[in-house]
């Protein structure tokens, strides 16, 4: 198998168990815990998880060639209570999952087009997920932070995805119904 | 509640909206001298950001437009913030020279452009020009019409002669020829023109459509 097309395949597998570790102990807060002003870029947990999501409709909807991406943005706060968030949230990560499955070297060298309102943006496919991970992933860390700032304790985000660090993960892909193969991208 | 202003969309584009990204083109997307630029972005796989410029709404009249390119048509390829390229043609060959949809070999440069030459002067002068009055304008009846279904007919003959024992118009590979003669010939149609007669084209036609970043226009 192509090695870059496995390593995207485990990024997004990275980027789902992330979202619910994190998702998991947002669920902990009461619902005022989960809108109260913080500091950060987005001065609440609740608009910065939703700022994650919208973001990530936008750019999947691009990676499919949906010709409606923008609709991703109708609202910057989809969801009220981390409760329907988190369902939300597993529903495009799957997609995303789904898409990097699919994918092969010449979709990952595809050009995809990304509808910004006064022009359409175009960059590789590769290019597209690399800028999203990354994003998804420097938006994580703002919530971590935040999260910091209560009574829960914010979750392991920085580390434990080396293969040979299996046994910090254990719960988790038993939760997600995962094996080590799945979270690599090595299923046939 | 802390105050919502900073949380506007342009937030989402924060790392790039307004950042110019590698080429601008300003194109209409229905264009076949536009299309043919968009061929060559995607087929080369460069980024770049297409601005959608409508020209049958006079946005390519406007003082903006017209310092960009005088002659106030598209496309025009922004290159960097004040260096701004017009012409299909010399679009194209900015962006093929270099790579394989333009010949090393002096000869061979020189049948590239003579058919690029041809399809601006015989054959995008007659099919391109019955498609927009056709498609776009829609005067079925326009008195013009028949001198351009004869001269479109006549480049169709031309093109179709030359493909008879050859895949490609120059040498044995797609070039920048290729892609400017694909533009308004895989829309003909639209002109009205029946290319059934051509079987060389038509072959041709889906080679060419089959080579990557080579894509169908949208219809006006």
């Amino acid at each position: 198998m192509n090695r870059l097309v496995q390593h995207f395949r485990a990024l997004a597998h990275a980027n789902r168990l992330a979202n619910y570790r994190l998702h998991r102990a947002c669920s902990k807060l009461t619902h005022d815990e989960f809108k109260a002003a913080r500091t950060s870029f987005f001065p609440s947990l609740w608009a910065t998880l939703n700022h994650i999501l919208i973001v990530d409709w936008y750019y999947i909807a691009a990676l499919y060639r949906e010709r409606d991406m923008r609709r991703a943005f109708a609202s910057e706060t989809p969801y009220d209570n981390m409760r329907e968030l988190a369902a939300a949230q597993v529903k495009s990560d799957q997609r995303l999952i789904d898409w990097c499955d699919s994918a092969d070297d010449a979709a990952l060298d595809a050009q995809i087009e990304m509808d910004r309102e006064t022009f359409v943006q175009h960059d590789l496919a590769r290019h597209v997920l690399m800028h999203l991970l990354t994003h998804q992933i420097h938006h994580r860390g703002q919530a971590h932070a935040m999260l910091a700032g209560t009574a829960i304790k914010p979750p392991q985000l920085d580390e434990f995805l080396m293969p040979s660090e299996t046994h910090y993960r254990v719960d988790d892909l038993a939760a997600l119904g995962w094996t080590e193969a799945d979270l690599f991208g090595q299923r046939a | 509640m802390p105050a919502m202003a900073n949380f506007g969309l342009t937030s989402v584009f924060l790392h790039g909206k307004e950042h110019f990204v590698n080429y601008v083109v300003y194109g209409m997307a229905s264009s076949g001298n536009c299309h043919k630029v968009k061929m060559a972005l995607d087929h080369l796989r460069l980024p770049y950001q297409w601005r959608e410029t409508d020209t049958l709404k006079g946005e390519t009249r406007t003082p903006s437009f017209l310092a960009m390119n005088p002659n106030g048509q598209v496309p025009v390829l922004a290159v960097d913030e004040k260096t701004y390229l017009p012409e299909s043609g010399a679009i194209l060959w900015y962006l093929g020279e270099g790579t394989p949809l333009v010949p090393e070999d002096r000869f061979q440069r020189a049948r590239v452009l003579q058919w690029m030459f041809f399809e601006q002067y015989s054959h995008e002068t007659a099919i391109a020009v019955a498609r927009f009055l056709r498609a776009f304008l829609k005067k079925l009846d326009d008195p013009r019409l028949p001198e351009l279904q004869k001269r479109g007919y006549a480049a169709l003959g031309v093109m179709d002669r030359h493909l008879s024992d050859r895949a490609y118009f120059v040498g044995d590979a797609l070039s920048i020829a290729d892609l400017a003669l694909f533009a308004y010939t895989h829309k003909a149609d639209e002109g009205g023109f029946d290319i059934a007669p051509y079987p060389a084209v038509r072959a041709w036609l889906e080679r060419v459509a089959a080579a990557p970043g080579v894509s169908v226009m949208p219809s006006p």
